[in-house]
This record gives structure tokens, C-alpha cells and sequence, in this order.
């Protein structure tokens, strides 16, 4: 029994140096990027945060030293663990924007990820390797011991690490109207179905208690917060389901009304240019159209306005 | 609950830890109660189903043991029979039934549809179901395999390492194993945990990998080129041999650690050197219950030639009927059956005849990839989600002759990598050339471990090379794995 006692604890002895030694190695192509970005934005006062509509929002066009941690395709779980995680660590945030997607409330990369959908799961281990806190997104445990296996376990797997940028394809270019229709449907017809169906509850009302909790904490500690959903074209907003549309406004209209954080609605908003110029692609502003915008929205939230969008919701 | 989670790693901890702490006596509760919790965390209600298999086979299997005549015991085995089939039929048959039915009437002009009953396929019922019926065959051929003990033969059912994807064990090897007092003997669970973590490599860094290239391709064959189809239809051939072979093995592998030896079920397939030789080594446990329970009853090969040749396709045909309630799999069932029929008139035409050890082995490879080839192409049928969609990928694969590499204008190398390149995988292009590398790891390994099998061969190596297959197989699998959750092919069965 001694014997193999002895054999166990050194044959785990050496998978435990080989696990250290490896990870250290691994550092080296995927370094921990949580700790720097905090430490590059130790003086923001605005943070940002929202799925690719938020990622968009240069940093630069704020008019106080803003941290934008947006991320494609960030569902609300992991906004909110991102707000959490970096308003507890940067004392000096005074404002948070949160940027709301037609999918925000509907959207769980976990289930995702146990309803067998690939591809997104990187995310999560993305997530947790870049704000590497010790809480976890409820019901997200996989994900969590996945993330923390992190540089060992990377969202690509290594497969991207070992060859060089140069050889991974050119991304396709997006046109305006014909290809919006394709990914719209695509992404909110079989997407809602699949995430409400593969959710251990009420996606929207979960996602929606979270925010609410999450918004009272950051006002609790006198962080202003705005409700935020930029300017779409009309296209876009034409081709979302309106039943899913409606329980959105719903929901974030009373949250901000419960909460006494302002939302900002611009997704169809005349004051805003609707020119193509103004758009990279159906839901994504481009440069242009973010240096118009960011102004106006920095302008009706410190005027404490509450703007209502045109659209039909 | 399925291998390849954090949940069944954890499962396996707790359930291994209270097994050896508990007395042997009371250990075969535990396990049935692990079994059914396994079976429960996929479909609570569907336990229940289990369980009336469990109790009609060993019901019948009572009754048949008392019945004093052969026609009352017949009767007993008939009924069972009927039962466990029917609810076979029920639960995984009835779309293809009502489909083919009202196909059938509307080809005579009538109206009449019968729709599909609105109910799950219980996972894994095709498997416990063959498990039942095979006791109860086995006990009217001889009375003295009755197992008096209804909790074991529970067990033997539900034993959660084999339930949902097989080896279909039989009761002789398996009842008088659960009899035994297992002791903590770590030298059999290291084993038993390398074998496991060689099926976790081939499942998350060879089989899932390769299974999102294949399923992008096979989700729209007629939108990629003949290269890329066919590219995707060889990969699938590693893909279902490693999700297959890697499931058995991890079965093998937690079943060690509860000291109990399930059968070998995979004795590296593709180095086959003829059709029958394939299916010696391809699924052991279903092709040897077919055998058994079906080709052998049926007359086997006493009667006629015909007759012979006749029993072999039927075989095949309910063998691949077994594997899905689709036309598709009947096909795949047949065609192989075909290919054992032409190898069956071949071998009578022209008896196999020793050329030297030398040539004898450059022939043996020869056959092997022609036989790689045929299996290959049979796999069309089956990975194909329908008849359309088998012939898309055959036309495809057919205009192969007019097919050209990428060009790249570095050289035949990296047109290569280019056409592996062309379908991204997970959003990255490169993970299919890490999925390469473990194609390359499996075969090293089969062919090492062609004569004793995984463990045999494992066992053979000395301290130092299996610790380092060890770590190899693990870091690899961390490092390079899909971790997501895929389910196992064969769950579907």
C-alpha cells in the first residue's frame, strides 16, 4: 500500500511540475491581458461595456478617460461580470455606460455551450482568463475550472498560436442590406429559439434581474449609470422579431425607471444621421458615424435627457 | 450526464470513493443507484422505461428457468421478445414506420398520413434492449445462467460505464464479476484510468475536432468542392472510429476502476484486411450478438449457398436498421452485407493461397486500403442526414476527377494546407492540422497495439514510456482538446 502511495503521489508530483512548468512556457504566447488592462486604465472614469454595438465606441471620443470592455457577442451574464469585476478594482470609474443589444436579454453563452453550439464557448474562457476574478457566472462552473485552467487551456485551443497572423483568412466584408437580412434571420430566428430551450429558466427575466442587481450596486457605491442602445439601421430593426423587441424595451424601461438609471435609446432616433457614411454594416456604426454619435449621447445624458426611439416599440 | 463533462469526472470521484468504502456486500446498490442517477441526469422519466426492460427480461427469464416444456418456454421468450422489440419500435421506429407508411399509401393514391408519435429517443435503448433480450435467450438455451438475484441483474442492465453506448455485454461475462469481492488495487485502476484518458484523447482532440469540419461540409455538401467532400467524408471515418472506440474505452477504463471487465469492442478496424475481418474487429459486441442471436438461428452458413448468402444481407440489413430508424442506415447495413456476400462467392472461386511472407504482407496492406476505401464510401450513407443529401455527396465525390488543389504557387505542400484551410473550424482555420497530428498519434498507437490491444501493449511498457504516454495524452487533450461538450455518435443508437 506504501508502495503505491508513493507511486501516486510522484507520478501526480511530476504532472503538477509539468502543469507549472507548461503554464509558465504557454504565458509566454497567451499572456494573463486582465491585470495589464486594469493597470492601463487605472485613471478611467467612464466604463463601457455592451457586445460588439459597445465595442464600437472608440474610448478616445469620451470626454474623460474611458475603459471599454466590450467584447462581441457579450451576453448580459458577462457584462455584468465584467462590471463587477473591474468597478471593484478601479475605484476611480464614476460612470458606467451600459450598451444594450437586441440580444442582450436573450443571450447565454453557457447555454449555448451545453446545448452543443460551438464556437462560442471561447468566450467565457476568454472571460474568466481576462478578469480573472474567484466569483463565477451563475451556473457556469464548467467554464469557470476551464477559465482557470487558462493559458493551458486557450478559447482557440492553441490551434491560432502556433502559425502566424498572416495566414488566417481575410475577414468577409459586410454589405448593408442583402447580407443583414441573411445574418439577422439567422441570428434571431434559430438563435432565440435555441438559447430559451436550452436555458434552465427565464433567460430574459434572469438577465434582467441581474442587470437590475447590478445597477443598484453600482449606485449604491454613487456610480452613475446609463442605459444605452445606439442607432441601428432601419433594416435591422425592421427584421428583429417585435415580440422579442418588446419584451426588451419592456424590461430595460423598467429597470431604469426601478433603478433611476436614464436609457438612452437611439436605435431609430432622427437626431442621428441615417446615412449609410454613418454605418459599417447594418447594426455597426463606423468611424464616422461613432464620432457623431458618441457626442450626442455624452450630450443628452449629462443634460439628463431620456431619449424615446421612433421605432415602433 | 455524458463522459466528455466536469459533471461525470465528479461523478466518477464520489461514486469511486463511496465504492470502496462501503462493504462489498452492499457495493452492487450503490452501483445500480449510480446507474440510474447517470441514466436520470439525461431523462428522469425515461428510468422508468429501464427499468420494465429490466424487469420484463428477468420476469421472463424466471419463467422460462421454471417452464417444464420447450413450447411454454418459447412461448415466455417470444413474449419477451415482442414486448422489449415493440417498445423498441415504439420509442425509436415510429417516424420511420408512420413516414414509410403513408409514403406507401399515398403511392396508391391514398390520403391517409400517419404522424410521428411526439416522444424523445431514450437515449441508449437500443443497447439495453439487446443487453435484455441476449439474457433471455442465453437462459431458454440454458437454464443454469438464470440469475436468481434481481438487483444484480439490474445492475447488469443499468451498469452506467457501458449504458448508453455499449459493449453490449453479455450476462455470463458480466454477473459473475458483480459476485466478486473487488479490492483497492491501485496498479488496476491506473490502467483502467489510462485507458479512459486514451479515449478522452481520441474523442476531444481527434473526433470533435474533426467533426466540425465535417459537419460544415456535410450540412451543405452541393456549396464545397469535390476535394473538400471527400476530404470531409475520410475524415469521418476517423472521426466515428475515434468517438466510437473512444466512448468504449472510457467505458473500459471507469469499469476497471469498479474492478469489473467489460469486453473489448474495437481491435483497430482499419487495419482489416477483409470485409469479415472488419466486423471481427468493428463493434465486436453487436456484430457478435447478430451472430448469435440472429445469423446462427437463421441457419448460418449449413444450409444452402443461397441460402447462406441470403442470411448474410438480412443480418447486415437489420444491423444497420439497428443503428438508426432511417432508409440510410439499411443501405449502410447492406451494403456491407454485399460486400461479405462478394467476398464469400470470391473466396469460394478462388481459395486464398499463401505467396511468402513477403508478399503476403505487401498484399495484406493493399487489401487494407481497398477495404479502407469501401468502408469509406459506405460511411456516406450513414453520416448523410437523408437518401438526397448521400447522393449529393457521391456526386460530389464522383466528379473527384475533375478536382484540382488550390493553387498557391509554393508547391504541392501548401496547396495541401490550403484546401485543409478552406473550412474554418470553430472560427480558426488551423485546429483540422491539429486533429491530423492525432490521426497520426492513433494509428502509431494501433499499430503498436495491434496484437494485444491498449492495454496489453500499455501494460508491456516500461515506468518511464507510460508515464510519458500518460502525460502526453493528458497535456495534449488539456492543451489541444475541444473541451466543449459534444455528444458521442453513437448515442443516437
Amino acid at each position: 500500500m506504501k508502495r503505491h502511495l508513493r507511486t501516486a503521489l510522484a507520478f501526480f508530483g511530476i504532472l503538477l511540475l509539468l502543469a507549472i512548468g507548461l503554464r509558465h512556457f504557454a504565458l509566454r504566447w497567451y499572456p494573463l491581458t486582465g491585470p495589464a488592462l486594469l493597470a492601463a486604465n487605472g485613471q478611467a472614469r467612464i466604463l463601457v461595456v455592451g457586445s460588439s454595438h459597445g465595442e464600437e465606441l472608440s474610448a478616445c471620443l469620451f470626454p474623460e478617460p474611458t475603459f471599454n470592455v466590450s467584447s462581441a457577442g457579450a451576453d448580459m451574464f458577462e457584462m455584468c461580470y465584467k462590471i463587477r469585476y473591474v468597478t471593484k478594482r478601479l475605484p476611480s470609474i464614476a460612470n458606467v455606460v451600459i450598451v444594450l443589444s437586441p440580444f442582450s436579454y436573450f443571450l447565454d453563452h453557457a447555454a449555448y455551450y451545453r446545448a452543443n453550439f460551438h464556437g462560442l464557448a471561447g468566450i467565457r474562457t476568454t472571460l474568466y482568463a481576462q478578469y480573472p476574478g474567484w466569483e463565477l457566472i451563475s451556473s457556469d462552473l464548467d467554464n469557470f475550472i476551464v477559465g482557470k485552467l487558462y493559458p493551458l487551456v486557450t478559447p482557440d485551443n492553441w490551434a491560432e498560436c502556433l502559425y502566424s497572423d498572416d495566414e488566417a483568412p481575410p475577414e468577409r466584408t459586410v454589405g448593408l442590406d442583402d447580407h443583414a437580412r441573411e445574418r439577422t434571420e439567422e441570428m434571431f430566428g434559430d438563435m432565440f429559439k435555441r438559447m430559451e430551450t436550452a436555458y434552465d429558466g427565464v433567460i430574459a427575466d434572469d438577465s434582467a434581474a441581474l442587470l437590475e442587481r447590478t445597477i443598484r450596486e453600482l449606485r449604491a457605491r454613487d456610480i452613475r449609470v446609463a442605459l444605452l442602445t445606439p442607432p441601428y439601421w432601419h433594416r435591422y430593426v425592421e427584421l428583429l422579431d417585435p415580440a422579442h423587441t418588446r419584451i426588451a424595451q419592456r424590461l430595460t424601461r423598467e429597470i431604469s425607471r426601478r433603478t433611476g438609471a436614464p436609457y438612452l435609446d437611439y436605435a431609430l432616433d432622427s437626431r442621428f444621421s441615417f446615412t449609410p457614411a454613418m454605418f459599417r454594416d447594418s447594426d455597426h456604426l463606423s468611424e464616422a458615424g461613432v464620432a457623431r454619435f458618441v457626442p450626442l449621447f455624452m450630450q443628452d445624458w449629462n443634460a439628463g435627457r431620456t431619449t424615446r426611439s421612433e421605432g415602433g416599440n | 450526464m455524458i463522459f466528455n463533462s466536469l459533471e461525470f469526472i465528479a461523478f466518477i470521484l464520489v461514486t469511486g470513493l463511496l465504492y470502496f468504502v462501503l462493504p462489498p456486500r452492499r457495493r452492487w446498490v450503490l452501483l445500480l443507484a449510480a446507474s440510474y442517477v447517470f441514466y436520470g441526469a439525461w431523462n428522469v422519466k425515461y428510468t422508468a422505461l429501464m427499468a420494465v426492460t429490466t424487469a420484463t427480461a428477468w420476469l421472463c427469464g424466471e419463467a422460462v428457468a421454471r417452464s417444464g416444456t420447450a413450447r411454454a418456454r418459447k412461448g415466455w421468450v417470444a413474449a419477451c421478445l415482442a414486448l422489449n422489440l415493440g417498445i423498441l419500435a415504439v420509442f425509436k421506429y415510429h417516424a420511420m414506420i408512420a413516414s414509410s407508411v403513408t409514403a406507401v399509401l399515398s403511392s396508391l393514391g391514398s390520403s391517409l398520413a400517419f404522424r410521428p408519435l411526439d416522444v424523445l429517443l431514450p437515449v441508449g435503448i437500443s443497447f439495453y434492449t439487446f443487453q435484455a433480450l441476449s439474457y433471455v435467450i442465453d437462459v431458454y438455451r440454458d437454464p443454469a445462467q438464470r440469475e436468481r438475484h434481481p438487483g444484480l441483474f439490474a445492475l447488469y442492465i443499468a451498469f452506467f460505464p457501458q449504458l448508453v453506448a455499449g459493449p453490449i455485454e453479455r450476462a455470463g461475462n458480466i454477473l459473475p464479476q458483480l459476485r466478486r469481492t473487488v479490492r483497492f488495487d491501485l496498479d488496476r485502476i491506473g490502467d483502467g484510468l489510462a485507458l479512459a484518458l486514451w479515449g478522452y484523447f481520441k474523442k476531444l482532440m481527434i473526433a470533435d475536432r474533426l467533426g466540425v469540419f465535417v459537419d460544415q461540409i456535410y450540412a451543405a455538401p452541393g456549396s464545397f468542392s469535390p476535394l473538400q467532400v471527400s476530404l470531409a467524408t475520410l475524415f469521418f471515418s476517423f472521426q466515428i472510429y475515434c468517438d466510437f472506440s473512444a466512448y468504449t474505452d472510457i467505458a473500459r477504463g471507469v469499469a476497471q476502476v469498479f474492478g469489473i471487465d467489460l469486453m473489448e469492442n474495437f481491435r483497430t478496424p482499419y487495419f482489416a484486411t477483409s470485409i469479415r475481418d472488419f466486423w471481427r474487429r468493428w463493434h465486436i459486441s453487436l456484430s457478435t450478438w447478430f451472430r448469435d442471436y440472429m445469423y446462427i438461428p437463421l441457419g448460418g452458413s449449413r444450409l444452402s449457398p443461397q441460402r447462406t448468402l441470403l442470411n448474410v444481407l438480412v443480418v447486415f440489413a437489420v444491423c444497420g436498421l439497428w443503428h438508426g430508424a432511417s432508409w440510410n442506415f439499411v443501405i449502410w447495413g447492406t451494403v456491407h452485407g454485399l460486400m461479405l456476400c462478394v467476398l464469400v462467392l470470391w473466396r469460394r472461386a478462388l481459395p486464398k493461397r499463401a505467396h511468402g511472407p513477403a508478399l503476403d504482407a505487401v498484399l495484406d496492406v493493399g487489401r487494407a486500403l481497398c477495404l479502407f476505401t469501401a468502408v469509406t464510401l459506405a460511411w456516406v450513407f450513414f453520416r448523410a442526414a437523408d437518401l438526397s443529401q448521400a447522393m449529393a455527396v457521391f456526386s460530389k465525390i464522383f466528379h473527384l476527377v475533375d478536382a484540382r488543389l488550390p493553387h498557391t504557387g509554393l508547391g504541392p505542400l501548401q496547396d495541401m494546407k490550403a484546401l485543409l484551410l478552406s473550412v474554418p473550424v470553430d472560427g480558426n482555420t488551423h485546429g483540422i492540422i491539429l486533429s491530423l497530428v492525432g490521426i497520426a498519434v492513433l494509428l502509431a498507437v494501433d499499430l503498436a497495439s495491434r496484437k494485444n490491444g491498449f492495454l496489453g501493449w500499455y501494460k508491456g511498457l516500461g515506468l518511464v514510456p507510460r508515464w510519458g504516454l500518460c502525460y502526453f495524452l493528458f497535456f495534449a487533450t488539456l492543451v489541444f482538446g475541444r473541451l466543449g461538450i459534444t455528444k458521442f455518435v453513437y448515442f443516437q443508437f
